[in-house]
Formats: structure tokens, sequence, C-alpha cells
């Protein structure tokens, strides 16, 4: 389809600082960035997955782009409209559009509301037909996400399902409105392997036959890169490599991107990965102005490394990395 | 999408909606909220005590509605007014008087009967008053943050530490004898800081929670979160503290009453008590001291009890399955 290609969400130089608690003794403030300089781009239809250890800043992208937290700096997109400026009647709309999956099945449904409830809040908030309707599409909703027959689930609790039933709860819960854009924060981490497959399947599913984009946060490569048809890799705050998903994980180009991939096992005890290690010493203050936020890590670092921040360089077609050696390695 | 036209059609919806109406007796919403409260009742019931305490809380309510008959059947059985002509002086139980007479003749049993009518009077709305008020400043603070609540819990700090019974004693020294509905709003608006704390730092940590920020990425409202998501989760605080503020409003009233700062115009079980004591019948008549005061801790425990069973209705989790 030619629609597939317009770009959906658009995020330029996201930069996110928390200032801490000013100590009464002290001067001066302390600043953490979470996120720093981020570039991304979703078209329609897309699942982009964002990849990063814990700490790393790639929820707290979710976090900004689902507009729960005000972005310090830059510019987010969303079918063409900058996010950061919308208010009222357009703000709802915009929370139509927009939904998000949380990481933890047990924490996101209220536990004094039935499934009808949850599922039914967005259509009440968002005034979407009368009673009837409502109970329509949260029946129908229920139904797509497998939870069958949806009679039997509609006026259940929360702590009378499992939790994989739970999320698909969460999922209806984010589809019931119809958006175009769904942020999945780390849905399938909770979860035991045997129901993971399951709830990956059903996203995956829900992106054919509805239309969506995901933006996918995880730590785990293996799933990113089993749903996802690009990759971005952040670390500390700032992307590091990017590209799609065969290219990045077959090819990488990033020295921590190496580092993650020869971290996740395979699946047989007698084959031995070659691992490509990384210096483990405690990070310093962030520099991200003045060095390559990797270089403390970096096993491979150069001179030019301690002085400069390296750009998001083109490395093959559609397939970005930050490092100055990337190129030559 | 296109397929949310096809209701009317969808043959396995219509099924399901008419197995609904058939199981419920009715449709739409209020089917639904008649299946909830049906399971509400369900688990009450297997409550034991709960039981117990709803049991004696039925009986306190009867006591309390057929306050309005022993006046009608005699003039002597007023509570207040009606003097045994023939009983100079306090007598035992007899045919005419079941649980005897005070010092002027007045029967006790009927006074018992008001007494639980005030009681609940007092209890009831002054607890009603000092949570809602309580529950409603602990949210709004909480959830808001910031500067609404500095205010708001700046003045729950002086209202916590203004000294309850002491200023009821100079109010009372100040304006005259108070009357009940005084002391009611005095106690619910004394009350209602301690509350205001508790709910305020459950508030504070349930805002934190990934269902409270679901329900912003929905687009709900601050008052629809506050009311809707928070709200039920601090219920059974706010009713345990309901069922202790119950119990102090009448432990208050009656202690004011047994002072002598009760309201002269209304028979209370801590009126009675004060008589018996003033007329030094305390340890001679114990048919005139025992019942006001076995009331009183009856009633506190059947509200004890009827909070602890709501608790594990309105708390899934404390549910036994």
């Amino acid at each position: 389809m030619r629609e597939n290609d317009k770009i959906l969400v658009d995020v330029k130089g996201l930069t996110k600082i928390y200032s801490l608690k000013r100590n009464i003794f002290s001067r001066s403030r302390e600043f953490v960035t979470a996120v720093y300089d981020v570039n991304i781009r979703i078209k329609n239809g897309e699942i982009f997955g964002l990849v990063g250890e814990s700490g790393s800043g790639k929820t707290t992208c979710g976090r900004i782009l689902s507009r729960l937290e005000e972005p310090t700096g830059g510019q987010i997109f969303i079918k063409g409209v900058d996010i950061r400026l919308l208010k009222g009647q357009d703000l709802q709309g915009f929370r139509k559009n927009v939904q998000m999956i949380f990481q933890d099945p047990y924490e996101s449904l209220n536990p004094r509301m039935t499934v009808a409830d949850t599922v039914m809040e967005p259509l009440e908030v968002q005034r979407v037909g009368d009673y009837e309707e409502r109970e329509y599409r949260v029946w129908k909703a229920l139904k797509i996400v497998e939870l069958y027959p949806p009679g039997d689930y509609l006026f259940r609790f929360p702590h009378e399902l499992s939790g994989g039933q739970r999320q698909r709860v969460a999922v209806a819960r984010a589809l019931v409105v119809e958006p175009d854009f769904v942020i999945a924060d780390e849905p399938v981490s909770m979860l035991d392997a045997s129901i993971r497959a399951g709830i990956l399947n059903l996203l995956l599913d829900l992106r054919t036959r509805l239309g969506l984009a995901y933006l996918f946060i995880t730590h785990d490569l293996a799933v990113a890169r089993y749903m996802c048809d690009r990759i971005g890799v952040i670390f500390k705050g700032k992307l590091v490599e990017l590209g799609k998903t065969e290219r990045l994980i077959g090819n990488p180009h990033h020295p921590y991107t190496k580092a993650l991939l020869s971290a996740v096992p395979i699946p047989d005890p007698r084959a031995e990965r070659e691992r490509f290690r990384f210096e483990e010493r405690e990070l310093p203050e962030q520099t991200f102005d003045r060095s390559c936020v990797f270089l403390p890590r970096c096993a491979a670092s150069g001179r030019i490394c301690r002085k400069e921040s390296p750009e998001m360089v083109e490395v093959e077609e559609d397939h970005y990395s930050a490092c100055h050696l990337s190129t030559e390695m | 999408m296109q397929e949310y036209r096809e209701k009317e059609r969808d043959k396995e919806w219509l099924d399901y909606r008419k197995g609904r109406e058939v199981k419920t007796g009715l449709g739409g919403r209020w089917g639904r909220w008649a299946t909830t409260l049906r399971g509400h009742w369900d688990i009450f019931k297997r409550n034991r005590l709960g039981l117990f305490g709803l049991v004696l809380l039925i009986i306190f309510a009867a006591m309390a509605l057929t306050s309005y008959i022993p006046p009608l059947i005699d003039t002597m059985y007023d509570p207040m007014t009606g003097v045994d002509p023939d009983i100079l002086w306090t007598q035992g139980p007899t045919k005419a008087h079941w649980l005897g007479t005070d010092f002027i003749g007045r029967d006790i049993l009927s006074q018992l009967l008001v007494g639980a009518r005030i009681a609940f009077l007092v209890g009831i709305t002054a607890a009603f008053m000092a949570v809602a008020i309580g529950t409603s400043v602990g949210l709004i603070s909480g959830y808001l943050g910031k500067r609404v609540d500095m205010v708001l819990m700046r003045v729950a700090d002086i209202v916590m530490v203004l000294p309850g019974l002491l200023l009821i004693l100079i109010l009372s020294a100040v304006i005259g004898k108070l009357s009940v509905w005084n002391l009611v709003i005095i106690i619910g608006l004394l009350r209602w800081a301690s509350v205001a704390r508790v709910i305020r730092s459950q508030t504070l940590s349930l805002r934190e929670r990934p269902y409270v920020q679901a329900a912003i990425i929905s687009g709900a409202s601050k008052g629809r979160i506050i009311f809707r998501h928070i709200g039920p989760n601090v219920l059974p605080l706010s009713f345990l503290y309901m069922t202790f503020g119950v119990t102090t409003a009448i432990l208050v009233e009656a202690a004011l009453a047994f002072l002598g700062f009760g309201d002269p115009g209304t028979v209370s079980w801590g009126m009675m008590l004060q008589w018996v004591w003033k007329t030094g019948n305390m340890f001679r008549a114990p048919y005139w001291l025992l019942p006001p005061g076995i009331c009183i801790s009856l009633i506190t425990l059947s509200f004890y009890l009827i909070g602890r069973a709501l608790d594990e209705v309105i708390n899934p989790r404390l549910r036994q399955r």
C-alpha cells in the first residue's frame, strides 16, 4: 500500500532532563539526562523497536510520546501535529490516536474495575456512541484479543484472570478506541515464556488487521528481532544505532549493539558464541557533547572518541550508527 | 472500522445480549449494576462476623424505630417528660416498666430506645461528615499536589492539633448548652483531618500506578481519575475510618453527656449514665447502669464488624476463593 510509506511519528531531537530535588545544603542543582537528542521516524503500520538496557531511557521515550511526561527539548510530530502544543479538544483527539500497553499487567488494570469497566473507559471518556454501542465495541475488542467468548470475561475482575489474560485485556483497552499508534512498553517482559509468544503474535496479527504502528520498547533483542521492522538501539539516553532489523542484527556496526547481540544466549549448551566484551567500568558523569557516550565502556576507542560526540552516520542503506570507528570496523 | 456497524447482524452478539438479559432480568447498565450488587451481597454474607455485626445493627435500628411507640401507648412512657405518678424513686424491673424506672419515675426502656436513635444520628452523621470531608480533601490534595496540597495539609495540621474535647467544652461554655446537631457538626469538623492525612498518603502511592496512567492515556479528566480510579481504591480505608468515626462520635457524645455538657433536651445513653451517676445509683441500680453501657459497647462493635466485612467486599484481594 502506498499509504504505508507515510510517516506517522516524527521525533526530532527529543531530550529529557530531570533535575533532582535540590538539597538545602548544596547550592548546585543536579541533573540527570534520561534522553538526549533522539531522532526517530515511524511509518504507518510499522513496528519500530527501541532496545536498550534498563535505565537507558527507552521507557522515558515512550512516556513522552504518549504525553505522560513533557520533554525538555525537541519536537514530536504525530500525524504532522506537534504533540507538545496539544490542549483541550485536540489533546482528546490525540488520546484517541495514541494508546499505550504497559509492562506489568498486574498493575496496569484497576483492581476494582471489571474487564468491561476497564475496556469501556476510553470509550466513555471519548464519548463514543451510546451505552449499547460501547458495550458492543468492548465485546468486539475482547473477541479480537482472543478472550473468547467475551461474555465470560466482561464482568470479571483482574484478580480472576491470569497474567496473559490480563495483558490481553490491556491490549483490548488500547485498541477499543481504534488508535493508529500504540506504544508497547515491554509488553511481554513480565509474562511467562509460554504466554509470551501468544501476546506477541496477537500484536503482530493486530498490525496486519488494523494497520497499527507500534513503538515496541524492549530489552530483549530476540523479541525485538521477532517483532520489529526496524530497531533503534539506545544507550544512556542516546540512540547509537538504527536500522532494519535483519541488517542491524546480521551486521551490527556499533560496539554496543555487538555486545548486546553476543549476550543473547544460544539455546544449545555446546555452542559457544564469540563474545564481544566491553569494559565494565562505572559510568562517569554524562558528557554528551564532549565525547562518545559509550566511551567508558568501549574496548576499541580511538583518540577522536574522547574529543567529539559521534553523529549518526549512514553506514549502509537505511542503517545508521553513531560511532567514529564504525565505518572502519 | 466498519465492523461496528454490523451490530444488528452479528448473531453471536445478539445471543450474548439475550443471555445477559435473561440472567439479570434487566438490560444495559442497570443489569450490570444488579449483577455487581448481588455479587457483593454473596461475598458479605459469607463473613460470619460481618453478619453478626449486621444483625446487631438491625436490632439497634429496630430499637431506634420502636422508640416512637412507648409514648403513644401511655404518656408516662415518654422518655423525657413522662413520669409514673405511682413511683417516687428509682425502681427495678416491673410489669409496667420492663427495665425499671429512673429517679423521678421515667421508664428506662423507652429512654434506652430513644438513646439508640440519638446514637445513630450522632454517630453516623458525624462520622459520615468527617469521612466525606477527609476523603475528598485527601484525594484532591494527594492527586493535585503542589500548592493545593500545601494549603490543604496545613489546614489539616491546624485542625489536627486542636484539642477536641477541650474545644467542645469551651464552646459549650461560651455558647451555652450545645444541641445534638451542633455537636455533630463540631465532631465532623474536628475529625476529618486525620482521615485526610491517611487518604492523601494512599493517594500519593496510587497516583503512580500504571492503571492511573493508562486512564490518563485514555483521556480521563482529573476528576474522573480522582473519583473513579483512586477513590474506590481508598474507600476501604475510608470505611475503616467511618467505623472508627462512628465509634468515636458516639463515645464523645456519651462522654460529654456524662460530664454534664450534653444537650439537656435529648435523652441519650450518655445522659442516662450521667443521671445514674449524679443520683448516686451507680452501684445500687445495675438495671439502670448496665443497659446504656452495654448498648454503647455493642453499637460500637457492630459498626466495627460491618466495616471489616465491607472492606472484604470492596477489596477483592482480601477475598478467599
